[in-house]
C-alpha cells in the first residue's frame, strides 16, 4: 500500500467495490491535493462515478478506507459528506422543477424561525449574499422548470458553495452545457480553487481534462492506473493509460464473408442531436458504432427506424431507397433494432416469454387479425429453443428469468420476423459471460446468412472484438471510420474524445 | 442451479391468488351464503343476483380495457344516465309522437344511445393519447359534465310513460331469463374473445405492461387506447339502456356509483390498476361476487347505510389485495 501524502485533503486506500456481476473498483488508492482540480478520466465502466458515489456516501465499499484531512472518515449518506464539507453535483441534476430557486436552494436545510415556520427572509437575504458574491442573477421566486440547464447547473455549484464545502465532487458537470456554458463554469472552477476549495471532476472529454486540471486519475476496470501532474502528460499518454490492456480470446471467430452492400444510411439530421449522418453496412458484416455514452448513437438508431423523428436523410437496401415513416414500415424492409434497455424497452415483464416472443409477429408473421395459437406457440417454441432461454415453460413471466434469458427473449422476438438489418444497442449490458458468448456466436449465425447487424456498443474491449469496421460518433457527428486493421482502443478513444477535426480517417 | 429451478417452481400464494384466488373466494361466499339464508340459492334468487349483476358487469366488460391498457373510467355511472335517458327519450318520441313501431323505434333508440357515448369516450380517448392527460382526471370531467347534459336533456325532471322498451330490461326468454342476463353473456362472450383470441387483445396487454415496449415493437399505442374507449363507450351505451329500461323510467339522477362497482369487480377480478394485467373471466367473477354480497346483506335485511360502509371497505380491501399480489409497478 502506498504511502500517504501527509498534504492530502482526501486519500483513498485500497477501495474496492463490487455489483453482482462486476467489480466496480479494486484496491484503488491515490491521495487529491487541497485547493486543486483533481480530475478522474476512464473509459465508460471504468468505476469513476462509483467512486465519487462512495465519497458521498451514497455508495458503502466493500473494503478500503478514505481520509478527510488525515482522519479516516466515512459517510453514511449525502448529509454526512455536506456536513464534512463534501459536496456534489450530479450528473443528472437532482432540482424539483415546480419548487422555486430558494426552495431548491435550501431543500433538506430549511432556516427555521424560533416558532418552527420556515423563515423566507433570512433565506432570501443569505441566498442573495451568495448571488452577488458569485456575481449571478437569479430570481429567487422563479419556478426552477424555466430555468436553462446551465443556470440550473450554477445553481447547483451555488448551492455547493454555499454548504461551505470544502470539496466538491463534479461528475460530467458539462455533458449538457453549451459551449460559452462551460467557459463561464470553468471560470468558477477557477475561483473556487483560489479560494482554497477542492474539486474532483469526472469528465471524458479530454479537451476539459486538460484545461482545467491539475492533476490526473486514470481508473480502468475498476483499477488505479496512475496518478500524474496534468503539465507532465499529455492527451495521448492518458488514452493509452485509459485503455492500454490485453485483448483476451473471448471472441468466437467470425467465418462468414462480405457480400454487396446491403444498407445505407444518406445525410441523416436531426438538429441539435445528430448530423451528417453517411454510412453503410454489407451482407455478414458487422459494423460497429463506437462513441461515449451521449454522443448520439443510440439516437441514430431510433432516428433510422422511426421510433423517433428527423430532421432529413435516407434509407437504402440493396441500393433501392425505402419510405419509413413508422416503425411498422421499417419492419416490413426487415430492419429492426433491439433497444439498450431491455427491461424499459425491450420487454412487457409482466407479460409471458411466449407473449412476448411473438409480440411483433403477431403482425408481421401471421397477419391475421384472429390469433393463431398454434403457430405462436410454434414460433415461441423454436426461438426459445435456438436461443437456449432457459425457464420452466413459455407461460412463465420474463420478470423471473435472469438478465441474460431477459435479452435472449428481446432477441427472439426481433429474430422471428428474420430481419435483413439488426440493430442491436448494448446487446450484452449487465450479462454474465457465457451468456455473452452465446450472443456473440448467434450474431456471427446471422451474419452469415447474408444478413447484416450494426453493433452499438459501450464496452470497448467487445466492439473491438466483434465488428468488421467501426465508425465512431462524437458529439452527433461521425467523428471517423476504422477498417478491420485500423481498430484498437487508442484510435477509437482518440476519435471519440477528441473528435475527428484533427485526424479524419476515412477509407 | 437446482435450488433455483425449485425456487422458480415453488409457488406461491401470490400466485395461486393472482391465478384461482377469486374463484376460490366465490365459491366460499356461494357456501357461507347459502348457510346463511336458505333462498339464496333459490333459482328466482340466482337469476335475480345476475340481472342485478348484468349491468355492471357490462360496465365491467368495458372498463377491463380500459384497466389493462392502464387507464380508467370515472364517468360510467354518468355517462349510463345520460345514455340511458336519451335513449328512452328517442324511444318515447319515435313511438308516442312519431308513430315508428318498437323495434325500429328500440333500434334507433340503441343507437343513439351508443353514439352519445361514442362522442363522449371518443373526446376523451382523444384528449387522454394526444395531449398526455391522465384519463383519471379526463373521465372525471366527463362525469360531471354528462351527469348536466343528463339533467339538461331531460330538464331535470324523470321521463315516465316510456312505452314497450321497458321489456328490454325487465322482459324474459321464455318467460324464464330476463334479457339483462342474455346481454351480459353476449357482452363477456365478446370481450373474451377479443382479450384472448385476437391481435388487438395482445396489443392492449402490450400497451398496458409496457407502453414505451410496445412503441418500439411498431405498435400504435394512441390506437389501441382509442379503440378501447370506442368498445367501453359501446358497452356503457349498452348498459344504459338495459338500467333505465328496468327501472321503467328515464331517471337523470341514477346510476351513482356505477363505475367503481365495475372497477372493483375488474380489480377483484385480477385487473391491475397500473395495467398490463385482467380479464374477461376474472371481471365477470369480480362483479359476481360483489353482487353476491350485496345481495346476502339485503336478505338478511341490513340496512342500505351499512351495506354502503361494507361496500366501501371491500373496495378498499380490493386494492390492497391489487398492491399485496400484484406489487406496485416501478
Amino acid at each position: 500500500m502506498t504511502e500517504k501524502d501527509t498534504r492530502a485533503i482526501l486519500s483513498f486506500r485500497g477501495i474496492s467495490k463490487a455489483f453482482p456481476g462486476v467489480q466496480a473498483l479494486n484496491n484503488v488508492s491515490f491521495d487529491v491535493l487541497p485547493g486543486c482540480v483533481h480530475a478522474i478520466v476512464g473509459e465508460n465502466g471504468a468505476g469513476k462515478s462509483t467512486l465519487l458515489k462512495i465519497i458521498n456516501g451514497l455508495y458503502k465499499a466493500d473494503k478500503g478506507e478514505i481520509y478527510l484531512n488525515g482522519k479516516e472518515f466515512i459517510a453514511g449518506g449525502p448529509s454526512d459528506a455536506l456536513k464534512a464539507g463534501i459536496s456534489m453535483i450530479y450528473q443528472e441534476l437532482n432540482i424539483i422543477p415546480d419548487m422555486t430557486v430558494l426552495d431548491n436552494l435550501y431543500l433538506g436545510r430549511e432556516k427555521l424561525s424560533k416558532s418552527g415556520i420556515v423563515d423566507k427572509k433570512n433565506m432570501t437575504k443569505e441566498a442573495q449574499g451568495y448571488f452577488k458574491e458569485q456575481g449571478l442573477y437569479f430570481d429567487l421566486d422563479e419556478k426552477m422548470r424555466s430555468l436553462s440547464i446551465a443556470q440550473a447547473q450554477m445553481l447547483e455549484i451555488v448551492k455547493a458553495i454555499s454548504v461551505n464545502a470544502k470539496v466538491i465532487l463534479m461528475d460530467e458537470p458539462t455533458s449538457s452545457l453549451t459551449e460559452n456554458e462551460v467557459d463561464f463554469l470553468f471560470n468558477k472552477i477557477q475561483e473556487l480553487k483560489e479560494r482554497g476549495i477542492t474539486v474532483i471532476y469526472i469528465s471524458h472529454k479530454m479537451e476539459e481534462v486538460f484545461a482545467i486540471s491539475d492533476h490526473i486519475t486514470v481508473l480502468r476496470d475498476g483499477e488505479h492506473i496512475n496518478t500524474v501532474p496534468t503539465k507532465d502528460t499529455d492527451v495521448s499518454q492518458v488514452i493509452e493509460m485509459m485503455v492500454g490492456r490485453k485483448m483476451n480470446e473471448v471472441y468466437p471467430k467470425k467465418t462468414s464473408t462480405l457480400g454487396e452492400v446491403m444498407f445505407e444510411v444518406k445525410n441523416f439530421n436531426k438538429k441539435g442531436v445528430f448530423k451528417d449522418i453517411n454510412f453503410s453496412v454489407r451482407q455478414g458484416e458487422i459494423l460497429g458504432i463506437a462513441g461515449l455514452i451521449g454522443a448520439g448513437r443510440t439516437e441514430i438508431a431510433r432516428a433510422i427506424i422511426a421510433l423517433d423523428s428527423k430532421d432529413s436523410g435516407d434509407i437504402y437496401i440493396k441500393g433501392k431507397k425505402l419510405t419509413i415513416n413508422t416503425v411498422n414500415d421499417s419492419i416490413n424492409h426487415g430492419i429492426v433494432l433491439v433497444p439498450e434497455d431491455r427491461r424499459r424497452q425491450g420487454l412487457n415483464l409482466i407479460a409471458s416469454i411466449r407473449d412476448n416472443i411473438s409480440l411483433v409477429s403477431l403482425k408481421h408473421v401471421f397477419k391475421s387479425a384472429v390469433l393463431n395459437i398454434r403457430g405462436i406457440e410454434k414460433l415461441a417454441k423454436t426461438q426459445s429453443k435456438e436461443l437456449q432461454i432457459k425457464a420452466p415453460s413459455l407461460s412463465t413471466k420474463v420478470e423471473k428469468l435472469s438478465g441474460g434469458n431477459q435479452q435472449k427473449t428481446v432477441l427472439g422476438k426481433w429474430l422471428a420476423v428474420e430481419p435483413a438489418v439488426l440493430f442491436l444497442d448494448e446487446p450484452t449490458r449487465g450479462i454474465d459471460v457465457g451468456t455473452k458468448y452465446e450472443i456473440y456466436k448467434l450474431m456471427h449465425d446471422i451474419c452469415s446468412q447474408g444478413n447484416s447487424i450494426v453493433l452499438i456498443d459501450s464496452d470497448m474491449e467487445e466492439l473491438i472484438g466483434m465488428s468488421d469496421r467501426v465508425i465512431v460518433v462524437c458529439e452527433g457527428e461521425i467523428a471517423g471510420e476504422l477498417q478491420k486493421e485500423e481498430i484498437n482502443a487508442n484510435s477509437i478513444m482518440r476519435l471519440a474524445a477528441v473528435g475527428g477535426q484533427n485526424e479524419h480517417k476515412t477509407a | 442451479m437446482n435450488t433455483k429451478q425449485l425456487n422458480a417452481n415453488k409457488i406461491s400464494f401470490r400466485e395461486i391468488y393472482a391465478r384461482f384466488g377469486i374463484v376460490l373466494v366465490m365459491i366460499a361466499f356461494i357456501i357461507i351464503f347459502s348457510l346463511m339464508s336458505p333462498v339464496f340459492l333459490s333459482k328466482a334468487n340466482v337469476l335475480n343476483v345476475l340481472t342485478q349483476a348484468s349491468v355492471v358487469t357490462i360496465i365491467g366488460c368495458g372498463i377491463t380495457f380500459l384497466i389493462i391498457t392502464g387507464n380508467t373510467d370515472l364517468s360510467a355511472g354518468s355517462m349510463v344516465a345520460l345514455s340511458g335517458c336519451v335513449a328512452l327519450g328517442t324511444f318515447k318520441q319515435l313511438t308516442q309522437q312519431n308513430g315508428w313501431g318498437d323495434l325500429p323505434a328500440g333500434l334507433i333508440a340503441g343507437l343513439a344511445s351508443i353514439l352519445v357515448c361514442l362522442a363522449m369516450y371518443g373526446g376523451a380517448s382523444l384528449i387522454i393519447t394526444k395531449l398526455k392527460t391522465p384519463a383519471f382526471i379526463v373521465t372525471l370531467g366527463i362525469s360531471t359534465a354528462a351527469r348536466g347534459i343528463a339533467l339538461m336533456y331531460t330538464k331535470g325532471r324523470v321521463i315516465k310513460n316510456i312505452g314497450n322498451i321497458v321489456k328490454v330490461g325487465q322482459g324474459k326468454l321464455f318467460g324464464e331469463i330476463p334479457y339483462p342476463i342474455l346481454f351480459m353473456i353476449v357482452f363477456v362472450i365478446i370481450t373474451w374473445f377479443l382479450l384472448s383470441k385476437t391481435r388487438f387483445g395482445r396489443y392492449v396487454y402490450a400497451v398496458g405492461g409496457n407502453s414505451e415496449a410496445a412503441q418500439a415493437a411498431g405498435i400504435n399505442t394512441d390506437s389501441v387506447v382509442i379503440k378501447s374507449f370506442i368498445l367501453h363507450a359501446i358497452c356503457v351505451g349498452i348498459a344504459g339502456v338495459l338500467f333505465m329500461a328496468r327501472l321503467n323510467s328515464a331517471q337523470p339522477s341514477e346510476g351513482v356509483g356505477l363505475e367503481f362497482d365495475a372497477i372493483t369487480g375488474a380489480i377483484i377480478g385480477g385487473a391491475s390498476l397500473a395495467g398490463g394485467l385482467g380479464s374477461a373471466s376474472g371481471t365477470v367473477v369480480g362483479c359476481m361476487v360483489i353482487a353476491m354480497i350485496a345481495n346476502i346483506l339485503t336478505l338478511k335485511g341490513v340496512l342500505s347505510y351499512y351495506q354502503q360502509i361494507i361496500t366501501g371497505a371491500i373496495i378498499v380491501l380490493a386494492v390492497v389485495i391489487d398492491v399485496l399480489t400484484k406489487g406496485s409497478k416501478k
